[in-house]
């Protein structure tokens, strides 16, 4: 079994799509999926799918649900041998498991690809690590679970993968950076700041990119177009790090020119104190 | 009583014909039609029910319903063609104004392309229609064996469909009456992992089942098993049954269909489900028959009906279903439990 949240909803058994088309199915099927091998409690499943307040029937609903699911994905999987049954998706003492390998779940391979681009780039190793974080960044179709409808729950699973996908993306320019590719980032970095307007990170990386191909004058046009958004907008100053950063580059710090330091540090705190 | 619908030969009811086409990609067509004396609604009718085509048809073991949106339906299916039981899956749309079905099936054999066809229900008049089934596949660098295979597998079973669907199609004023659907339940304390285990081990039955005199056991592939068994009717005489068993141990369910039927019965197909929930199991035996009306006055004796007949079906399977739940259910609760 192959499911896949990293973009549309999709879980594919024997090469056919299993993904049933109602909603509060594809939210449980995700809740699980998101999870394998763990027990999700009734509880949580039914403030999913009908928040603070699920009707009267909400308990029986859901089993219907489950037991459909159930149906559904152990059928897809085939006849098999075994004489026991091992249900892919298992009642627990209170709440429900889907019992598949984790690497079944595109979001493990991401996780383990983010993990070992993070190491790699720890040792000096920065080629490495930015062809993991390049594979790990390519497993995404789209936006996490784009066409599935999220509650409370999976509100916040949705928010923590768009976050570590934009915290792999910093990571990926960071290596790129160190290995002087500067030139070449210089047209995605100029979208991503489009995209993120506030997101110090990547100005900095925007900043960088553009000193180190011979552009002074739109690196600090960068830095100044940020501290007036950030003043207008939130109020604040941009932070120290980039504040330094900004120094260095006005005062021409050859620190700046060395792309691949000893000290293994993000872009943004190229200047840390 | 091999066959489950009689055939109704001597009629030269089927026109066949193929072209092949020559390019670097074969294109092979075939066409069947076959006349039938029943309204073209009922016809129709039958195919659009493909849930149901294990009771309907002698070669369709099990039928999946994976979506269905009222016109477009994904459905997976088991056959046996050539003897082996096959899996596929076909994405069908129904139209029942023009009274068609057309399909499209997976990859069934290696480099052949696209297999496709067309159920079409002509009307020729209130009580008659023209039902022709076209099927076409591509070969591409197919091994000729497997070219072979496919086609032989197609000409047989498009054969056999056709005639089974005129057998019951012109039976429809009764075949509410000679189809009928049930069945039992038990309440099982106890792992679900044993009662599935029993089930399944059906070879082990004759020494557990008081009313399974003798089980011949193949499993020609992981988890599909073809059994042949010899059960006790209560009147002590002995029948002979054969069954094609699915097994998906991931789902809890065993779907069977039986190939060679008992005394009364056209057709059977059933499913096993172990069910588990919060504070239990449920075990189900669930069953759907159609009565042979051409056995009922041999074997129940002359002026037996056709309720007389249900009624017989009814209990002899209710009760062989229930005592096999009943000793599920004790082989899963008197298990001592290690760990």
């Amino acid at each position: 079994m192959k499911i896949q949240v990293l973009g549309p909803l999709g879980a594919e058994v024997n090469g056919g799509s299993i993904v049933p088309t109602a909603g509060k199915p594809r939210q449980i099927l995700s809740l699980l999926a998101l999870h394998p091998g763990r027990v999700m409690p009734v509880s949580v499943l039914m403030e999913e799918i009908w928040g603070t307040e699920p009707p009267q029937s909400a308990l029986t609903t859901l089993q219907t649900y489950i037991l459909q699911l159930r149906r559904r994905l152990g059928t897809a999987m085939g006849p098999d041998a075994p004489e026991v049954a091992k249900d892919v998706l298992a009642t627990r003492h209170g709440g429900y498991l889907l019992q598949i390998p984790a690497e079944s779940v595109d979001v493990h391979e991401y996780e383990r690809m983010v993990a070992e681009g993070r190491s790699a780039f720890e040792a000096g190793d920065d080629d490495s690590s930015a062809s993991l974080f390049r594979k790990a960044l390519g497993l995404w179709r789209g936006s996490v679970l784009v066409d599935v409808r999220v509650g409370p729950i999976l509100e916040i699973e949705v928010m923590r993968l768009e976050e570590s996908r934009l915290g792999t993306l910093e990571r990926r320019i960071d290596a790129d950076l160190r290995l002087g590719r500067h030139s070449e980032l210089i047209a995605e970095l100029i979208e991503l700041t489009a995209r993120y307007p506030q997101h110090e990170g990547l100005h900095s990386q925007a900043m960088v990119a553009l000193y180190r191909s011979g552009r002074q004058a739109s690196a600090l046009d960068i830095y100044r177009k940020l501290r007036i958004r950030l003043i207008e907008e939130l109020g604040v100053e941009p932070s120290p790090q980039v504040q330094r950063l900004h120094q260095a580059m006005l005062a021409v710090d050859p620190q700046l020119d060395v792309a691949a330091g000893p000290r293994r540090s993000s872009t943004f705190d190229l200047y840390a104190a | 009583m091999t066959t489950v619908y009689p055939s109704h030969g001597g009629r030269a009811a089927f026109r066949r014909k193929k072209v092949v086409q020559v390019s670097d990609e074969r294109v092979r067509r075939s066409s069947r039609t076959i006349d039938v004396a029943a309204p073209a609604g009922v016809v129709y009718g039958l195919i659009a029910d493909a849930e149901r085509w294990p009771l309907y048809l002698p070669l369709n073991v099990y039928v999946e319903r994976l979506d269905f949106d009222g016109v477009r339906e994904r459905l997976r299916m088991w056959v046996i063609a050539e003897g082996q039981v096959t899996s596929w899956m076909s994405d069908r749309v129904q139209d029942p104004a023009r009274r068609r079905v057309s399909f499209r099936q997976d990859l069934i054999v290696e480099s052949t392309r696209s297999p496709a066809g067309t159920w079409t229900v002509r009307e020729l008049g209130p009580d008659r229609c023209r039902l022709t089934m076209d099927y076409e596949f591509t070969v591409v660098d197919a091994r000729p064996e497997d070219v072979r295979w496919l086609e032989r597998a197609t000409a047989v079973n498009a054969r056999s469909n056709l005639r089974s669907l005129r057998f019951l199609a012109e039976r429809w004023p009764r075949l509410d009456e000679l189809i009928l659907s049930f069945e039992e339940s038990v309440r099982v304390k106890g792992p679900p992992e044993l009662c599935y285990g029993f089930l399944y081990d059906v070879g082990d039955w004759p020494e557990q089942v008081p009313h399974v005199r003798r089980v011949g056991l193949a499993e020609p592939q992981a988890g599909v098993q073809r059994a042949v068994m010899d059960l006790a009717a209560a009147d002590g005489t002995t029948q002979t049954v054969d069954s094609v068993r699915v097994c998906f141990p991931h789902a809890g369910r065993i779907v069977h269909k039986e190939t060679a039927v008992r005394k009364l019965v056209a057709a059977h197909c059933g499913e096993w489900s172990v069910v588990p929930d919060e504070t239990g199991v449920t075990v189900v035996s669930q069953h759907h028959v159609a009565l042979c009306e051409e056995d009922i006055e041999p074997v129940l004796g002359a002026g037996a009906t056709l309720e007389d007949a249900r009624a017989r079906v009814r209990a002899e399977i209710g009760r062989q279903s229930m005592e096999t739940l009943r000793l599920a259910r004790k082989h899963a609760e008197s298990a001592v439990r290690v760990l």
